[in-house]
Formats: C-alpha cells, structure tokens, sequence
C-alpha cells in the first residue's frame, strides 16, 4: 500500500513536471506576443489592464510594456521553477528532506514577492500605457485589495509550511538512523 | 556521539561477517553498517535483542558509554 501511494505521487509529479515546464515557456512566450501583437488584440484581452488605451500604442511603448510585464511573469516564472524542483525530488520518491523544506519556504516567499510585483506592475504599466493618452486622460494606478491580502496570507501560510517540513525533515532523519 | 557500538568486535571474536549477522537476524546489511559506523541514532530493543540472542552477548558488550 506505501508502495503504491509512493508510485501515484511520483506519476502524478511527473505529469506536473511537464505542466510546469510548459508554463515556463509559455510565459514569457506569450508575454512577448501580446504586446507585439497589442494594437490587433481584440477588446476583450485587454481588459485585464487598469488603464485603457485610448490609441494605438507606439514601438517603443510595447516594448516598455513588455519590459514591465517581466516583473510579475519573473516572479512567475521563479515560483514555477522552484515548484519544478520541488516535484523532480518528489519524483525520486524524496519527499521529507532539507531541500523539499527549502523548496516550500522559497514558494512561500515567491506568493509575497508576486503581490509586490504585481503591484508594481500595475502602477507602471498605467503609466506606459496612459502617457500617450490626451491630457487628463493619464493616470498611475495604485491597488491594493482583499486578493493581495488573501495571497499574502496563503504565502506566511506556505512559509509556515516549511518550517513544519524541516521539523519533518529531523524526524525522517531520525527514523533513517534508527536501527 | 559518547555511545560507542563495539559490534565489530564481538563479530571479530565470533568470527563472523556483518552481511552473516543481517541474514540471520533479519536486517539489512545496510542498518548493520549503520550501526557499526556510529552513525545510529537510535536502536531498538528487538534489534538489539535480535542481536544479544544471535551473539549470545550483553547490550553492554555492544553498547559503551564513553566521555
């Protein structure tokens, strides 16, 4: 029966392995075509922005804009890299050791650097995106809401997480040493 | 570590192997190195009672404390 749970884990981590790599092409894949593309998107993909833009965007403000949008897809890409780690160990069926410990405290403090990062994003890419607009159409956007605060929580959580998985970690080592 | 596990002498007196010893009590071969390195942290009895019977020996014969 252990053996069996060990073998689920270590399938369904290797199906994630590849999610995960996916995504992190993907993201700055797609990053790079939606600003190169950002004047023909249709309305509806560019509602997630805080500003609209009243014209078409110049070259060099894509090119800012897409800049802009590495921050957060950095963040991204870094906590998905580390959730990569995390599922390779679990892979190798090592699941409580000082690295899956360190690999939660690290997803932890990625879902606090991403509310970050996204706010700065959102406030500089208002400005990238409104400067062009006519006078008193230009706006900085600021946000902070009850989604930042709900990640920033479920981030101490996670990082609360690992320092339970390293006192895991002593007692798998514990149970390793145990004649 | 003050606890020094003298088991490669008893086997010496008794001439016989560790991998003999695991066979014949049931543990691996791995968990008698384990324990012979001093790098145990913890034995239990029926390990260590396994092992009593087979060397027809003392925990004190295998275990020392030393400061």
């Amino acid at each position: 029966m252990e053996n069996e749970n060990m073998h689920r884990i270590q399938r369904v981590s290797g199906i994630f392995i590849v999610l995960f790599t996916v995504f992190i092409i993907g993201i700055p894949v797609f990053t790079l075509l939606y600003w190169l593309f950002f004047n023909s998107l249709p309305a509806g993909f560019t509602t997630e922005l805080p500003v609209s833009a009243k014209q078409t965007l110049p070259p060099a403000t894509m090119t800012l804009a897409f800049l802009v949008s590495l921050i957060p897809a950095s963040v991204a890409i870094y906590g998905l890299s580390t959730l990569k780690k995390l599922f390779q160990l679990y892979t190798k069926a090592i699941v409580f050791s000082e690295k899956n410990a360190d690999c939660f405290r690290r997803l932890g403090y990625t879902l606090i650097a991403w509310v970050f990062a996204n706010m700065i994003f959102t406030t500089l890419i208002s400005i990238v995106i409104s400067y062009g607009n006519p006078p008193g159409e230009r706006m900085m956007v600021v946000g902070f809401g009850t989604s930042e605060i709900s990640t920033l929580i479920i981030g101490a959580i996670v990082v609360l997480v690992s320092w339970v998985m390293n006192e895991a970690t002593k007692l798998e080592d514990e149970q390793a040493y145990t004649v | 570590m003050t606890i020094i596990v003298n088991l490669d002498v008893e086997l010496a007196k008794r001439k016989m192997k560790s991998n003999e010893l695991a066979q014949r009590i049931g543990i691996t071969e791995q968990n008698i190195s384990i324990l012979k390195t001093g790098k145990a942290k913890a034995i239990r009895f029926t390990t260590l009672d396994l092992i009593c019977k087979e060397l027809d020996c003392q925990p004190g014969d295998i275990l020392e404390y030393k400061t």
